[in-house]
């Protein structure tokens, strides 16, 4: 009689939290309903800070007489709110969107939390793609380089990886490593022989800034960062599967090949637009997957969604400080690093404890 | 239920497995043996389709499996490998749903239906009380059980183990063997496992099938490869029931040591020769 009745309280203990499974119990609800519903506060939050000053009912109450076509504020009201802040909050969420989702994603693949959307070239591809168009070839629009190069380098490490039809993860991880290295290299000699004015141009480009941010350029690169983040989040359970390991995948009658490919492909293709649009944003990708383990474990399912909340809320926050906070605009990575790092530091304490290998 | 006929296999230009054939009938549990690095991996990683045979046929209930899909194989062949390494603590529950991959459409993911019967293969294991225990926290038994729980979760015909004792204490050991047995013998499941215990083989299987190590590897253990006489044409060098296989004879040429069989409660032991 003492035993079923010990089973049952047992039972009803709360799980371990510290395993890395995420909070628990009500704690774990309210802290997933905030995420989940962050990106609106901090959207209008955004809409209101800056030099030019507005009140959270007037953002609605611009949008809306934009809207509506009624004319009810200054025609300078217009320009700051719709012209210029609107754009720049808008892709600041999608980037971060988009980084945070594919960064988990690549760390479900790739079987790997330390990994991040950059791993595979993109950032030294981008950065060489847009040190060339802002000092060789001047003709190429800064944007479109950064993505084509971003992509040239994804796409040689992945088929630098590839042998007999199949794409190992380690294999894929060191020849991300050897691009790097290459498309540095190539960096670093547009970086020798450009001016002194467009080398400042390179180096602000390569730590991220939406300063560059208007309707026609998140008009390019808005429609690739959203289908590919939603077919990211559409599949988000078969990371699961695949996360297991290849051969646990394929015995469970998986593709594996076929949806390492898709993943990868989407999660490329979202941050180079990412990386064109605002340069590269350090450790976003990586961090903010994690933030979202902490509080919800590692289940794709609901890591991925929450991933997509917590990166817009994060990198919109982030711009705001940038733009705001001081008196000059500063960089975005510097901002991301300075928060992402001891961070990092936290993860790197905390999960050796949680059995992550 | 399995096939196999005339298979050969390896990697790269290293020959591991040679013609070796035996068929599987539904219902049996079978025991695959044989030194390290024999094939009996590479065997059961061919039967699960994770690895092409470099000739040869395997067929399961009469269908040739190069002609069947991996989704469609998946339905009816589930394996487990030997070891498992976990990148992220996915809980036990978590774990199982993975099994029902072939059973899921495309942009979908586990529903209702698919997390009771997760729950009911966790009761047929007694384990149901690790559903929501994250994986890194389980102890090597445990684990060993979510994984073939896993497995069961396709509910599979043919269940492939790849030495599910290596790595536990002995507890554990009969734990998973005896859970293996109670449930195939539930479910009607055909398994083909490899082990290296032999007295588990005498214990648990209802045939043994001993592979040799071919002579013609690199870095052949000399004291086997000197073996006189060993027949180089095929891995095969017994299979039938455990008794007839595991002979002194039979152990000499597949392991290089002389053993002795002893029977002691009408069961039978190997243990080393003085």
């Amino acid at each position: 009689m003492a035993n079923p009745a010990r089973r049952l309280t047992v039972r009803q203990l709360p799980a371990t939290i510290r395993a890395g499974l995420g909070l628990q119990g009500p704690w774990r609800t309210i802290a997933i309903g905030l995420v989940a519903i962050s990106p609106i506060p901090a959207f209008v939050f955004s809409m209101m800070v800056g030099s030019f000053g507005i009140s959270g009912g007037d953002v609605f109450g611009v949008i809306w007489s934009r809207l509506t076509g009624t004319e009810a504020y200054e025609s300078m009201t217009y320009t700051v709110l719709l012209d210029i802040r609107l754009p720049r909050v808008i892709a600041a969420m999608l980037v971060g969107m988009g980084v945070s989702v594919s960064g988990a994603v690549l760390q479900g693949v790739l079987r790997n939390p330390l990994v991040d959307p950059y791993i595979l070239g993109l950032s030294a591809g981008a950065a060489f793609g847009a040190a060339l168009a802002i000092a060789v070839a001047t003709w190429l629009p800064v944007q479109l380089s950064a993505f084509v190069f971003g992509l040239v380098a994804m796409g040689l490490a992945y088929s630098m990886a590839r042998t007999g039809g199949r794409v190992p993860i380690v294999s894929l991880i060191l020849s991300g490593v050897i691009t790097a290295a290459i498309f540095t290299a190539l960096l670093s000699i547009v970086q020798i022989t450009a001016h002194e004015r467009s080398l400042q141009t390179i180096v602000r480009w390569i730590m991220g800034s939406f300063n560059a941010v208007t309707w026609p350029v998140l008009s390019q690169g808005w429609a690739l960062i959203v289908v590919g983040t939603i077919v990211m989040l559409l599949l988000r359970w078969r990371l699961n599967v695949l996360a297991l390991g290849d051969d646990e995948a394929r015995s469970a009658g998986m593709n594996v090949e076929r949806y390492k490919a898709i993943f990868i492909v989407s999660a490329a293709l979202v941050s180079a637009v990412a990386v064109a649009m605002a340069g590269i944003v350090a450790l976003v990708g990586l961090i903010v997957p994690h933030m979202v383990r902490m509080i919800a474990g590692p289940d794709h399912r609901i890591l991925l969604p929450l991933s997509a909340a917590l990166g817009a809320t994060y990198l919109v926050l982030v711009d705001d400080l940038a733009r705001a906070a001081f008196g000059v605009e500063l960089p975005l990575s510097i901002i991301t690093t300075l928060i992402g790092a001891p961070f990092f530091w936290l993860l790197l304490r905390t999960t050796k404890a949680s059995g992550w290998e | 239920m399995l096939q196999i006929d005339r298979l050969s296999a390896g990697y790269e230009r290293l020959q591991v497995l040679r013609e070796v054939s035996f068929d599987v009938r539904r219902g049996e549990i079978v025991a695959l043996l044989g030194p390290n690095g024999c094939g009996k991996t590479t065997l059961l990683r061919v039967v699960g389709k994770l690895l092409l045979p470099a000739s040869g046929t395997v067929r399961v209930s009469g269908r040739d499996i190069g002609s069947t899909s991996q989704a469609e194989l998946s339905k009816t062949v589930a394996s487990v490998s030997q070891v498992h390494r976990t990148t992220f603590p996915f809980t036990a529950l978590d774990i199982l749903l993975t099994g029902r991959m072939p059973y899921i459409s495309v942009f979908s993911s586990p529903g209702a239906d698919d997390i009771r019967l997760c729950q009911e293969v966790l009761d047929w294991f007694g384990i149901r009380h690790l559903e929501k225990k994250p994986i890194s926290k389980l102890s090597g038994g445990e684990r060993q059980l979510v994984m073939i729980a896993r497995a069961l979760a396709q509910e599979p015909r043919v269940l492939l183990l790849d030495e599910p004792t290596t790595y536990l204490d002995l507890r554990n050991q009969i734990k998973v063997l005896d859970t293996i047995y109670q449930q195939a013998r539930a479910q009607d499941l055909t398994v083909l496992m490899t082990i290296h215990d032999p007295n588990q083989a005498f214990a648990y299987a209802d045939r043994a099938v001993l592979l040799r190590k071919l002579a013609a590897l690199e870095g052949t253990d000399p004291e086997v490869a000197t073996t006189a006489g060993q027949d180089e044409s095929t891995s095969m060098i017994a299979t039938g029931s455990p008794s007839d296989v595991l002979t002194p004879a039979n152990v000499a040429e597949a392991y290089g040591v002389d053993v002795d069989v002893i029977e002691h409660a009408h069961r039978r032991l190997i243990v080393p020769a003085d």
